[in-house]
């Protein structure tokens, strides 16, 4: 099927606009899943419908456990991204200034970036014991070599006027990383935020289950575990659909921040 | 994805979900006497002696040597609840509590019969945790699951001592028990609340007791052994023959403590580990009892009901039993 490069205005039928379409798939999808629930005959203990789940949902929100769960599991990952993004924009200006520090970063993150964050939980738990600092280290470490690795890419193709003009205003390094090299990398660590949170947010969830523990230092992860020994599938699914949600939400946040700057300041195609 | 593509793409997502739905059936075998394949999911401690000296002895599979014995080994009774839900397991060894929560959300399960009692002791190696008003937010307390018999006391005798049901369940963590003691022994966790011979091996570690479980819901809530009501009336002879199986072994056990000591040890992952002279004076100690007979059903499911852990109270535990316990428990 060949598609016209230019389409005449007569030719143009009518389309959706894009939510519309999104919406629409996203109703089938919930009436199929209704449906299947309702019709199929399948034990509501293993599979809860949208209804229930929604249910379970305004019951959580209203009793204050899924408020309190999605702000531990935000603080988590907000601390844990915290102290990645410091770390790892520290070891790629280290990368840029020194051969050292290149040579430092390439081991570090060959050696580390391919180990899951999960499965430095049990060192970790170890190392800190049953507290959240155990959950917001992993996140650390699984978020400071995407944004390290990709800082440094960042930094390692400005071009060379850009540099020339930061040496010739006779700036130090640290105005030198914070006034130029930060701002021209910009595209590069943004991305590599994105990747870094994607990373962070499943293995926030994922340490939390693994981590069981509960009440005050619950999250989201312990709540659909907690709903797993209370035999409560509406409530996992509830979880799971809240977890969803914030994903989208944080992943707009950064289009967002995105679009104020890079896309704004013409680094960065709009899509 | 052009316009024709559309109803293909829902129709593969709805057949898929479908598909996933169709679970397996272990035991979907015709009208025969017994059923092809039959799993029994136990959980490890000194309880696990009267199915360990089964499993050893091939009784059932001398009995019914049609069927496909097998045996599952899992840490928590909400595990057994799962086994049992997805049909991996048909009989299931659990707390009063676990088995509560499954019956409340419509599972068909009902009581074989009763395991053993025995008292379970909160242990701290702290010697500034005293009574439960010593726990602050911080100090973590191991407990198998959320949901199980251990915390379910706690929460008793944080009502009865601090005046809420729920103070502790911040501090409550789910490990399973052999984890739990080295939790504890490490110092990751304040106390640990999980039975023999974990607790015992805590003490001798350093260990004091906190809290004895006995003294809070009184000397009731033996562990249970559960088979779906569903599976009892299509295998009901089968069914009572493993009830036997599991009275005499029970008796066995009761009666001899060396050989069931021997058993325990020879099977680590089933007993915790130890010697057979550790089990020996663990099974001679008279806090542990074989006992056959459901009991603190009833008094289990009012007080969860009351703190709102499950919605319902049976009528009488006449209505948890099968007709092997029918009438006997309370």
């Amino acid at each position: 099927m060949s598609v016209p490069l230019f389409r005449t205005a007569e030719k143009r039928t009518f389309t959706f606009p894009g939510w519309l379409r999104y919406i629409l798939i996203g109703a089938i999808f919930l009436i199929a899943w209704q449906l299947y629930v309702s019709l199929s005959g399948v034990s509501q203990l293993l599979i809860a419908s949208p209804l229930a789940t929604l249910q379970a949902l305004i019951a959580d929100f209203a009793n204050g456990q899924l408020p309190s769960a999605i702000l531990v599991s935000l603080q988590n990952l907000a601390i844990g991204m915290g102290i990645g993004i410091v770390t790892g924009l520290i070891l790629a200006s280290l990368s840029t200034f020194s051969r050292f520090g290149r040579d430092l970063l390439t081991v570090l993150t060959a050696v580390f970036s391919p180990l899951p964050g999960i499965a430095i939980l049990p060192l970790t738990m170890l190392w800190f014991g049953l507290s959240s600092s155990a959950i917001i280290f992993v996140v650390v470490f699984g978020s400071v070599w995407p944004i390290s690795a990709n800082t440094d890419t960042g930094f390692r193709t400005i071009g060379t006027t850009t540099r020339m003009v930061a040496l010739n205003l006779g700036l130090t390094r640290l105005q030198t990383v914070r006034d130029i090299f930060l701002p021209a990398a910009l595209p590069h660590i943004l991305s590599g935020l994105r990747l870094a949170w994607a990373f962070g947010w499943r293995t926030v969830v994922g340490a939390e289950i693994v981590f069981g523990v509960a009440g005050s230092n619950g999250g989201l992860g312990w709540y659909i575990n907690n709903a797993r020994y209370f035999l409560n599938p509406p409530a996992i699914f509830a979880g799971l659909v809240v977890i969803s949600l914030l994903g989208v939400l944080l992943d707009t946040l950064f289009q967002f921040i995105e679009q104020q700057t890079i896309v704004k300041w013409g680094m960065k195609q709009a899509q | 994805m052009s316009k024709r593509q559309w109803p293909l793409a829902i129709s593969l997502i709805i057949l898929v979900l479908f598909l996933s739905a169709c679970g397996n059936n272990a035991n979907a075998g015709s009208s025969s006497n017994a059923p092809t394949s039959f799993t029994i999911v136990y959980q490890p401690g000194l309880g696990a002696a009267t199915f360990i000296i089964l499993k050893n002895q091939k009784t059932l599979e001398k009995q019914f040597p049609d069927t496909k014995i097998q045996w599952d080994i899992v840490n928590s009774g909400s595990a057994v609840r799962e086994a049992v839900i997805s049909n991996q397991g048909q009989l299931g060894t659990l707390g009063v509590p676990p088995f509560l929560v499954g019956w409340d959300r419509g599972m068909d399960w009902r009581v074989l019969l009763a395991t053993s009692r025995s008292d379970s002791w909160l242990i701290a190696i702290n010697p500034r945790f005293k009574t439960l008003k010593d726990f602050g937010p911080n100090d973590k307390i191991g407990v198998v699951a959320p949901d199980a018999q251990q915390a379910i006391v706690l929460r008793k005798a944080a009502q009865q001592q601090l005046g809420n049901a729920h103070a502790l369940d911040r501090n409550l963590v789910a490990i399973g028990s052999a984890d739990g003691e080295q939790a504890l022994l490490s110092g990751q966790i304040a106390a640990q609340l999980s039975g023999s011979p974990f607790q015992q091996r805590e003490i001798a570690a350093g260990g004091h007791v906190v809290l004895h479980t006995k003294d809070v819901f009184g000397p009731v809530g033996a562990g249970l052994t559960v088979l779906s009501q569903s599976f009892y009336n299509q295998y009901p002879s089968f069914s009572k023959t493993v009830y036997q199986d599991l009275v005499n072994e029970s008796t066995y056990v009761a009666n001899h403590h060396t050989e069931a000591a021997q058993a325990l040890a020879a099977d680590k992952a089933s007993g915790g580990g130890g010697s057979v002279a550790q089990f020996k004076s663990l099974l001679d100690d008279t806090s542990l009892v074989f006992e056959k007979t459901p009991s603190g059903l009833v008094a289990y499911a009012t007080f969860m009901k009351s703190i709102g852990l499950i919605s319902k109270v049976p009528g009488s535990a006449n209505d948890l039993e099968l007709p092997t316990v029918s009438g006997t428990g309370n």
